[in-house]
C-alpha cells in the first residue's frame, strides 16, 4: 500500500516512500551529494552517516588519545589537539582530518564540557591529583562504595609507582616463596610486583595501594580478617560453619565463617568426622569450609588450589541462574566480591590494565571509554541497566563468545588476560584463551585476574546485533579497531546468538572469535594512512565482503561463512563496511555527514513545531 | 555426587534489609538473595519472576546499586546495605508508578519503582531514550512504555525534578550516544 | 495495607517444597522408575510417580487427554514424571533429578504437517480437532487457478508460518496446597476458574468435591490464560501424602503454561479486476502440541476470523490442529485472530498490487457491511454480522493520528538496533502500515463461559453502600474497577462504596469460568445481580407507580421510570426504601449462551471490528526493525472505565509487535519480550462507543426487555493483539518491499529472517 495513502497530511514526508532525508536522499537510501564526487552510480558504498564519529567521546567509532600524554590533552581542549594529534598521527595538510578534529573539538557548550572532561579524566585521572575528583564522581554513581575502593584505588597511584608496576607488568611473577611452576610461563621475579606484600592470608595489593581503602579496611577489621591467625579451626567451623570464624564480635554470630585457604587446607588436612552440623533438610555436614570470601588475589588461588571444585562468584550474572536452576551444585562457593584488589582498572603506559572485578557499568564511564572506546561501546550493548552493574570483566571472558560481547572487542584490540594461580601469574592472548568451541582454556585452580588492553591512538567501533533493541543476547557482533601507528586495522566478528538456548541449556552451535586476517592485510595496503583516509571509496564494500569470506571457521558448521548460515554472513559484511566508513572516511567526507545532519535537524526541529501547532489547534 | 550430607553446606548470615539487622541460619551457601528476602525474612516485594535476571521483578538496590536479588548470592549481600522496594527511599517511585497506571497487575511495580529511583538519582532528567534503555531491564506483560515514562515523570516531579523528559542535563556517560554528526554545527558559528 | 498475594507470596508453617522429576526426551516410554535415591536424601518427605495417583490420572480442558504424572510415555521434553516434596527448593529439585527414570527413546514426532499420517502418538490419535467452514456459490471451481484465469481474475497464494510462543505470564505458575483435616485440602493458585479447576483436582485426587477447596489468589499479567490444573493436583498429591503444606514455583523454562501454537496457513484469494474479492481459501494447520489443552478453541476462532472484515461470496475454510511431540499449546491473548489477521491482510496487501489499485483500495471495496456474511462455526453456511461494523470510523481515526518524527534520532537509541550501534541515517527508511482486524463475540468454544455475582445493598452513615461478591480476579485488567462503575451506574451508589469481595470458598455460589472475556462475562453478572437488587429495593415506588420494579432505571442522580414520566431524587428514594438495617440481595447469573441479548440480535454473528496503523523504521540492509508508533482505534460498543480499556488496548498493541517482530519459544538469543527499550508508543486513537443507548423496552408479555448488559460493551482485549502484526508486516514491506513469492513467510520476523536481507 503506498504510504502517502496513509500518511497524513504533514506526515507525508515521513512516509514518504521511506526514503531517507527527505529529498536528500533517492529511495535507494544513498546521498546524493556523495555520488559526484565518487564517480556516481548507486552501486557505489551507502555513505552512513548518522552515527559518525568524531574525535572525542563520541559515537562509533573513537579517536583514543594516548594516555600519560598529559599534555596533549590540555591542549586539546584548548583546541590545539588536532596540532598535537596531528604529530602522532602526521595527519596531511588540507586532508579532512582537521576540521573534523577541532569540529570535534571546537564543539562547544555540553560537547565542549564533554570533551575537556573526558580527556581530563582520561589524562590526569590516573596521573595526578586532577583525577581524584573524576574518579570520585565515578564514585559517586550506582556502585557507591564499592567503586570507590575501585576507583579511589587507581586515583591514588602515583604516576611513578603505576609506571614501575606496570614496567614489573602484572606478568608472569612468582608467588614469594613459592616454586615457580613451569607449567607457568617463564616467570620473571620482580619486585613490586603482584604479589609483592603477598604474605599469606593478609590482603595483598595487586596494583598497590588496595588494601588501604575504607571498604578494604572494613573487611579486614571485621571478622573476615580470615589469615591462618585467626582461621576457623575445624570445631568452630563445625559450631558450625556458620558462627563468625571465632570473633565474637562478628556481627550476632552469624556472619558467615568465609574461611580462609589455610582454614580450607587445615580443614581438610584434619579428620572432620567429629565435627558436624546439620546442612539442610537436617542432615550431617561435614564442617569443610565451603565459603570462602578471599580480600586478596593470593587468597583466591590459594583457595582454589585447596577447593579446585569451588564455584568463583564474582557479578553472579551468570553463575546464579544455574545455581538457582540446579544445572549447577557448588559444594563451595568463593565469592570475590570483597577482594578490593580485582576492582576497578589502573592505567599504564600505552596500556590500561582492566581489573577482573570491573564491571560493565564502570566501562561505561568516560574516564575509561577515553582510552578503550569499544569496550564502553560493547559493554553497553549488554543486558539491562542491572546486569551491567553487577556483570564483570572476569565473568564476561569466562562465559566466552558464548554469550558475552567483550571477548570480540578484546580480541580485536589485541588484548591479553592475565590468569593467576599458586604458581603465579600467566598471560594468554584471547585469541588463544578460547579453544575453537569458545571455551575459555583455563586448569583448574587458576582465576582470571584481569585484562591487559593496548591504549591504541587509531578509531576503534564495535557493533552488535540482537533483538530487544539490542539489550539481549547477540545475533552478530563485530568490532573494527585500527592502529595508525603500527598502521593496520583489525577485525573481529562474534557470532554467538546459537551459543545458548534462552535458560541457558545447552549450546547449538560453534560459537567463537573469528578473525579477518585476510581482510586486514588487504586493507591496511588501501589506507592512505598519512591522510588518515581511504582514496578509493569501492574499498568499503570490498572490504566487508573479504570480512565476511575471511570467515570460514573449521567445518563451518553452524558458524559464520559455513554456508549454512547466510544471515550472519551478510550481516558481517555489512557490519565491517560500516564500522570502516566510521573508521576511516573518504576524503571530504564530513562536510556530506552536516550538510545531512543540518538537513535532518531542520526536519526534526520542523516536525516539531507542527507538531505544537497541532496540539495548539487540537486545544481550541 | 558424594554423599549427601556434604552437599549441602550451610553458613549463617545477618543481613542488613531496608536498615535492619536480620540474623538467619542455616543459609545454604548457593541460596540466592532473593531466596533468603522472600522465603526466610517474608519479604513479598521483590518477586521472584523469571531467577535469571531477565525480568526485573527481583529488583532492589545493594550499596544503592540496582541489583536483581535473584542474582546476587546471599551471602555476597552480608554486611551491604540491602534496600527492597518496601524501603521509603521507594515510597514516591511506588506512588508514581501506580498514579500513572504502570504495572496494573502489581507484579512488575515494585520492581519498576527501584528501577525509576535508580535512573533518577544517578540522571535527575533523563530524556525518553534515557528512561527507556534505564528500564528495559523490567518486564511488564499487562502495560506499555508510554505509562512507564509517565510514570519517571510523576516521580521526578515527586522529588522536584524539572519538567519531564526534557533531557536537559544529560547523564554525562551518555555522551556516546548522542549522534556526533550535530556537534560540529553546534560549534559552529 | 494489606493487598492480595501472588501464590508464590504464599508461605505456611513447615512448608515444603515441591521438585518436578521431567522428561528429557521430547517422546520416550517409561520402562522402569526407581525412587529410592531421591527418597534416601534427608530432608526429602515424599517422591511420588503415577502409580501414586489415588485418583484419575488424566486432566484437559476441552478432551481429557493429560496424564498429571506421565505413567507409561512421555510425550514431550519437560513432562512432568515424577514429583518430589523437601524441605528447599534447590534440595527438591537436586532429589528430582536423583529420581532414576529408564527411558526406552522413541522417535519424536515435531512436524506437524506429518502428524496426521504418522503413526498415532497418542491413543486418542494425532488430529485433535479438523473443522471446515464453506459457503457461497461455487467456491471450488472459482479457486482452480485455470477456471479463474479464464475468468478473468487474478489468484493470490500465499503461505504464513508462525513459530510457537513460550506464554510467559510475568508471575510465575506458583501453587500452595495446604492439608487441613476434616475440611479436606486447600489450594491458592492464580485462577481465574475455581470451580472448573476444583472438580478436576477431586476427580484426580479421588476425593469428594467438598474436600476440595480451590482458592483463587492474586493474578499477575493481565491474562486469564493460566497453567494447566495438572500442577495444582502434582502440589495437592505431596501435600496429602506428607501432611503438610507444599509449595511449588514452577521454574519459567519449564512448559507449564500452554503456549501459542505454531500455525502454518495457506490462502488462495481470488480478485477481481475492480478488486472485488470473489473467492478466499484458506488452510490452517495448527501445532496442538502433545495434549488438546485449549487448542482447539483457537483453531475454531482462526477457522471463523479467517477473511477477516471483508465480504468475500465464496468461502472455503480447512483447519486441524494435530498432536505432536513440542509442549502443549493453548489459547493465550488474542488466540486465532493473532494468527489469521497477519496472513488475510498480507494477502489483501498482494491482491492490491495483483490488480494494481493498492491494498487500501481493495480493503475499502470489500469493507464488511451489516448483514454479510461471516463464517460460523454454528452455522456452516455463514451468518450474517450484525451492525455495526464501523471499519471506516477506525481508519479514519488512525489515519488522522499524527506521524512521528522523522529521521529519529540524533539520539542513536533511536534509531533500529540502539545500543548496538548499527543504525545509520541513510540506511533507515521508514513505512506506514495499516490493518483491519476482526474480534468474533459469539465464539462457541465460549458459550461454557458464565460468571455468577451476588449484590448486596444496605445503609451505612456514609449513605447507600454495596457490596459485591463474585469470583472475578483481578489480573491487572480493570475488571474490578469495571465492576465498581458498574454498580454505580445501575445503582447510583458511588464506586468508592461498592466493595468487590471474591467469595472465601468458590464451592459455594458465586462462581465462574471466565477465562476468554472475564470483564464481559463478569461484569454482566455483576450487573444482572446489580438490576435485580434494584427491582427488589425500589419495588414500593414501583408498586406505588404502578409499573414492575424491573423497569425503574437509575440515571443522573434520579430514579426514572423506563418512560421518564415517574422521576425521583436518588437520595429520597434511598431514604424511603432503604431504612437501616435493611439488606437487599440482588443475584445475577450471565452465560455467553445468552449472546443473543448482547447485541439484541438473535441470529446474527456479533463482532468488533478494529484498524491499526503501525509506524516501523527499518534497517534496510540489516533487517532491524523498529517499531516507532502504534495507533489502534477499535469499535468498544460502550466504555465503563476508559483509562483501564485503554490501557488494556495499548497493552495488547505491544504484544502484538512482540508477536510479530520477537517472540518465539525458541529464541536462541534470550527474551522476546518486548521491553521499554523496544516497545513502541501507543496511541489510542478511539474506542468508539456504537452501542445504542441502553434502554429498558417492555416486552409484548408486559415484561421487561433487558437492555444488552454493559450497555452494549465488547471486549477490548484481544483486538490489538490480533491487528498489531498484520500492521507491523504492512509497514515494513511498504519499507522495503514484498518477500520473494513462493517461500513462506516465517514469523516472528526477527533480523535474521529478514527477506530484504536475504533477497
Amino acid at each position: 500500500m503506498g504510504p502517502d495513502a496513509f500518511g497524513p497530511p504533514g506526515g507525508g514526508f515521513a512516509a514518504g516512500g521511506g526514503a531517507g532525508i527527505g529529498g536528500a536522499l533517492p529511495p535507494d537510501g544513498h546521498a546524493v551529494p556523495t555520488r559526484a564526487e565518487f564517480g556516481g552510480g548507486a552501486e557505489r558504498p551507502g555513505f552512513e552517516l548518522g552515527t559518525f564519529e568524531l574525535t572525542d567521546d563520541a559515537d562509533g567509532v573513537v579517536w583514543a588519545p594516548q594516555p600519560g600524554d598529559g599534555d596533549a590533552f590540555d591542549l586539546a581542549s584548548s583546541g590545539q589537539f588536532a596540532a598535537v594529534t596531528r604529530g602522532g598521527y602526521s595527519a596531511p595538510a588540507g586532508g579532512i582530518t582537521d576540521p573534523y578534529r577541532t569540529g570535534g573539538h571546537g564543539s562547544g557548550g555540553a560537547p565542549t564540557g564533554a570533551v575537556g572532561g573526558e580527556f581530563g579524566a582520561g589524562s590526569s585521572g590516573p596521573h595526578g591529583s586532577g583525577g581524584v575528583p573524576v574518579f570520585g564522581a565515578g564514585s559517586s554513581g550506582p556502585h557507591g562504595s564499592e567503586r570507590e575502593s575501585g576507583f579511589g584505588q587507581a586515583a591514588r597511584v602515583p604516576t611513578q609507582e603505576a609506571g614501575s608496576r606496570f614496567a614489573a607488568g602484572p606478568a608472569d611473577a612468582p608467588m614469594p616463596g613459592q616454586a615457580v611452576s613451569q607449567a607457568v610461563s617463564e616467570p620473571t621475579p620482580v619486585a613490586g610486583s603482584w604479589f609483592a606484600t603477598g604474605a599469606v592470608g593478609t590482603p595483598v595489593s595487586v596494583f598497590g595501594q588496595t588494601a588501604g581503602t575504607p571498604t578494604v579496611t572494613a573487611a579486614v577489621g571485621g571478622q573476615f580478617a580470615a589469615g591462618p591467625a585467626d582461621g576457623p579451626v575445624p570445631g568452630q567451623a563445625a559450631s558450625g560453619a556458620f558462627s563468625a570464624a571465632s570473633d565474637p564480635a562478628a556481627t550476632g554470630g552469624f556472619a558467615p565463617a568465609f574461611a580462609s585457604a589455610t582454614a580450607a587446607e587445615s580443614a581438610s588436612a584434619t579428620p572432620t568426622g567429629e565435627a558436624f552440623a546439620t546442612g539442610l533438610g537436617g542432615s550431617a555436614v561435614a564442617a569443610v569450609p565451603a565459603l570462602f570470601g578471599p580480600t586478596s588475589v593470593v587468597e583466591a588461588v590459594q583457595v582454589l588450589a585447596a577447593r579446585p571444585d569451588a564455584v568463583i562468584v564474582a557479578g553472579g550474572t551468570v553463575v546464579m541462574p544455574d545455581i538457582t536452576a540446579g544445572r549447577r551444585h557448588p559444594g563451595a562457593i568463593v565469592t570475590l566480591h570483597r577482594c578490593a584488589e580485582l576492582r576497578g582498572w589502573s592505567p599504564g603506559p600505552g596500556e590500561v590494565l582492566l581489573h577482573a572485578g570491573l564491571t560493565l557499568t564502570e566501562m561505561q564511564r568516560q574516564e575509561l571509554r577515553a582510552q578503550v572506546p569499544a569496550v564502553a561501546q560493547a559493554a553497553r550493548t549488554v543486558g539491562a541497566p542491572h546486569i551491567r552493574a553487577a556483570a564483570t570483566l572476569g565473568g564476561n571472558l569466562m562465559v566466552g563468545p558464548a554469550s558475552a560481547d567483550l571477548p570480540v572487542v578484546l580480541a580485536a584490540l589485541g588484548a591479553e588476560v592475565l590468569v593467576a594461580s599458586v604458581g603465579g601469574v600467566r598471560t594468554v592472548s584471547v585469541f588463544d584463551f578460547y579453544d575453537r568451541d569458545g571455551v575459555p582454556q583455563l586448569t583448574p585452580g587458576e582465576l582470571v585476574v584481569g585484562a591487559r588492553v593496548p591504549v591504541v591512538r587509531g578509531m576503534q567501533g564495535f557493533m552488535k546485533i540482537g533483538v530487544r533493541g539490542g539489550t539481549s543476547r547477540a545475533i552478530l557482533s563485530t568490532t573494527l579497531a585500527v592502529d595508525p601507528a603500527r598502521r593496520s586495522a583489525t577485525c573481529v566478528v562474534g557470532a554467538m546468538a546459537q551459543a545458548a538456548l534462552p535458560s541457558g541449556t545447552g549450546r547449538a552451535g560453534l560459537p567463537t572469535l573469528l578473525r579477518a586476517d585476510h581482510a586486514d592485510r588487504w586493507l591496511a595496503d588501501q589506507v592512505d594512512w598519512d591522510a588518515g583516509a581511504i582514496p578509493d571509496p569501492a574499498v568499503y564494500e570490498t572490504f566487508g565482503r573479504l570480512v565476511a569470506e575471511s570467515l570460514v571457521y573449521g567445518d563451518g558448521a553452524g558458524t559464520l561463512g559455513g554456508g549454512g548460515d547466510p544471515y550472519r554472513r551478510k550481516a558481517a559484511e555489512i557490519c565491517a563496511r560500516r564500522l570502516l566508513l566510521r573508521a576511516l572516511p573518504p576524503l571530504g567526507w564530513l562536510d556530506q555527514v552536516r550538510e545531512l545532519q543540518r538537513r535532518a535537524d531542520f526536519q526534526r526541529a520542523k516536525q516539531r513545531v507542527e507538531r505544537a501547532e497541532q496540539a495548539k489547534g487540537q486545544d481550541q | 555426587m558424594s554423599e549427601p550430607a556434604a552437599e549441602w553446606p550451610t553458613v549463617g548470615l545477618t543481613l542488613r534489609v531496608d536498615g535492619h539487622e536480620y540474623p538467619v541460619p542455616q543459609v545454604w551457601i548457593g541460596d540466592s538473595l532473593l531466596a533468603v528476602l522472600r522465603e526466610r525474612l517474608d519479604f513479598d516485594e521483590p518477586r521472584d519472576g523469571c531467577g535469571a535476571g531477565e525480568c526485573g521483578a527481583c529488583l532492589v538496590t545493594v550499596d544503592d546499586t540496582p541489583a536483581a536479588a535473584c542474582l546476587v548470592p546471599a551471602v555476597a549481600a552480608v554486611e551491604r546495605d540491602v534496600r527492597t522496594p518496601r524501603d521509603p527511599g521507594f515510597d514516591a517511585a511506588r506512588a508514581a508508578v501506580a498514579a500513572a497506571g504502570a504495572g496494573p497487575c502489581g507484579f512488575c511495580a515494585p520492581g519498576l519503582a527501584v528501577a525509576i529511583t535508580s535512573l533518577l538519582r544517578r540522571n535527575p532528567d533523563p530524556g525518553p531514550a534515557a528512561v527507556r534503555e534505564a528500564l528495559s531491564g523490567v518486564i511488564c506483560r499487562c502495560s506499555e512504555s508510554g505509562h512507564w515514562i509517565e510514570a519517571v515523570a510523576l516521580a521526578k516531579e515527586a522529588e522536584g525534578g524539572a519538567a519531564a523528559g526534557s533531557g536537559a542535563s544529560p547523564d554525562p556517560d551518555d555522551a556516546d550516544l548522542v549522534d556526533p554528526a550535530r556537534r560540529p554545527e553546534a560549534a559552529a558559528p | 495495607m494489606t493487598e492480595p498475594k501472588f501464590p508464590a507470596d504464599l508461605r505456611a508453617d513447615g512448608m515444603l517444597w515441591m521438585g518436578v522429576t521431567r522428561s528429557p526426551h521430547a517422546s520416550a516410554a517409561i520402562r522402569g522408575l526407581d525412587l529410592r535415591g531421591a527418597r534416601a536424601i534427608p530432608g526429602v518427605h515424599a517422591v511420588l510417580s503415577a502409580a501414586d495417583m489415588p485418583g484419575y490420572n488424566f486432566h484437559g480442558t476441552r478432551s481429557i487427554d493429560q496424564p498429571v504424572l506421565a505413567a507409561d510415555v512421555a510425550r514431550y521434553v519437560g513432562e512432568p514424571v515424577a514429583v518430589v516434596a523437601a524441605e528447599h527448593p534447590a534440595l527438591a529439585r537436586a532429589a528430582a533429578e536423583r529420581v532414576r527414570v529408564i527411558w526406552d527413546p522413541l522417535r519424536p514426532l515435531h512436524d506437524p504437517d506429518q502428524a496426521s499420517t504418522a503413526p498415532p502418538i497418542h491413543p486418542d490419535g494425532n488430529v485433535l480437532h479438523a473443522t471446515s467452514l464453506v459457503f457461497g456459490t461455487e467456491p471450488g471451481a472459482l479457486l482452480d487457478p485455470e477456471t479463474a484465469e479464464v475468468a478473468g481474475l487474478k489468484v493470490v497464494e500465499g503461505e504464513y508460518a508462525f513459530d510457537a510462543v513460550d506464554a510467559r505470564p510475568g508471575a510465575p505458575a506458583a501453587v500452595i496446597a495446604v492439608p487441613n483435616g476434616e475440611r479436606g485440602i486447600e489450594i491458592y493458585v492464580a485462577t481465574v476458574s475455581p470451580r472448573g479447576d476444583r472438580e478436576v483436582v477431586a476427580q484426580c485426587l479421588g476425593l469428594p468435591v467438598e474436600k476440595v477447596h480451590v482458592i483463587p489468589t492474586r493474578v499477575g499479567g493481565a491474562d486469564t490464560h493460566r497453567e494447566d490444573v495438572g500442577l495444582q493436583v502434582q502440589a495437592a498429591l505431596l501435600a496429602l501424602a506428607t501432611g503438610r503444606p507444599v509449595k511449588a514455583v514452577v521454574p519459567r523454562d519449564a512448559p507449564a503454561h500452554p503456549g501459542r501454537p505454531a500455525a502454518r496457513l495457506r490462502y488462495k484469494h481470488v480478485v477481481a479486476d475492480d478488486g472485488s474479492l470473489v473467492a478466499v481459501e484458506a488452510d490452517i494447520l495448527l501445532d496442538g502440541g502433545a495434549y488438546a489443552s485449549t487448542t482447539v478453541d483457537v483453531l475454531d476462532e482462526a477457522c471463523r476470523l479467517a477473511i477477516g472484515p471483508y465480504r468475500v461470496p465464496n468461502v472455503h475454510i480447512t483447519g486441524r490442529v494435530v498432536r505432536t511431540n513440542n509442549p502443549p499449546s493453548g489459547r493465550v491473548r488474542g488466540g486465532g485472530g493473532a494468527l489469521t489477521c497477519a496472513a488475510y491482510e498480507a494477502q489483501m496487501d498482494a491482491a492490491g498490487s495483483a490488480v494494481g489499485l493498492g491494498g487500501l483500495e481493495v480493503r475499502l471495496r470489500n469493507l464488511l457491511r451489516p448483514g454479510d456474511l461471516v463464517p460460523d462455526a454454528a452455522d456452516p453456511l455463514g451468518k450474517p454480522a450484525a451492525a455495526p461494523v464501523p471499519i471506516p470510523d477506525c481508519l479514519h481515526e488512525v489515519l488522522d493520528t499524527p506521524m512521528p518524527n522523522f529521521p529519529p534520532g540524533p539520539d542513536i537509541r533511536e534509531y533500529p538496533g540502539t545500543v548496538g550501534r548499527t543504525g545509520e541515517l541513510t540506511r533507515i527508511r521508514r513505512g506506514v502500515g495499516v490493518a483491519l482486524g476482526m474480534a468474533d463475540l459469539s465464539n462457541p468454544a465460549q458459550q461454557g463461559e458464565y460468571a455468577t455475582a451476588v449484590v448486596l445493598v444496605s445503609q451505612t452513615p456514609a449513605g447507600p453502600a454495596a457490596t459485591v461478591a463474585c469470583s472475578a480476579v483481578e489480573t491487572g485488567s480493570g475488571l474490578h474497577d469495571l465492576i465498581r462503575v458498574t454498580v454505580e451506574r445501575t445503582l447510583g451508589i458511588p464506586a468508592e462504596r461498592v466493595a468487590v469481595r471474591a467469595p472465601e470458598d468458590p464451592g459455594s455460589l458465586p462462581s465462574s469460568a471466565a477465562v476468554t472475556h472475564p470483564a464481559w462475562v463478569h461484569g454482566s453478572a455483576v450487573e444482572a445481580a446489580a438490576r435485580q437488587a434494584r427491582a427488589k429495593l425500589f419495588r414500593p415506588l414501583a408498586e406505588h407507580i404502578g409499573v414492575d420494579g424491573g423497569l425503574l432505571k437509575v440515571a443522573d442522580g434520579h430514579l426514572l421510570s423506563h418512560d421518564d414520566v415517574f422521576r425521583l431524587p436518588l437520595a429520597d428514594a434511598y431514604r424511603q426504601c432503604l431504612p437501616p438495617g435493611r439488606v437487599v440481595r440482588g443475584d445475577g447469573e450471565f452465560r455467553m449462551l445468552t449472546m443473543p441479548t448482547l447485541t439484541g440480535t438473535s441470529d446474527a454473528a456479533s463482532v468488533a471490528v478494529g484498524a491499526v496503523r503501525a509506524v516501523v523504521d527499518v534497517d534496510t540492509e540489516l533487517g532491524l526493525a523498529n517499531v516507532v508508533q502504534l495507533a489502534v482505534a477499535q469499535d468498544a460498543g460502550r466504555v465503563v472505565v476508559r483509562e483501564r480499556a485503554e490501557s488494556r488496548v495499548a497493552s495488547g498493541a505491544v504484544a502484538g509487535s512482540g508477536l510479530v517482530l520477537s517472540e518465539g519459544a525458541d529464541l536462541p538469543f534470550g527474551w522476546g519480550e518486548p521491553s521499554p527499550m523496544d516497545s513502541p508508543e501507543v496511541v489510542v486513537a478511539a474506542l468508539l462507543e456504537t452501542a445504542a443507548d441502553a434502554k429498558d423496552e417492555i416486552g409484548p408479555d408486559g415484561l421487561p426487555v433487558a437492555a444488552p448488559p454493559l450497555g452494549g460493551m465488547k471486549p477490548v482485549g484481544d483486538l490489538a493483539v490480533m491487528a498489531t502484526p498484520a500492521a507491523v508486516l504492512a509497514a515494513i514491506r511498504d519499507a522495503v518491499g514484498d518477500p520473494g513469492a513462493g517461500s513462506p513467510l516465517r514469523l516472528p520476523l526477527r533480523p535474521d529472517r529478514a527477506w530484504w536481507v536475504l533477497g
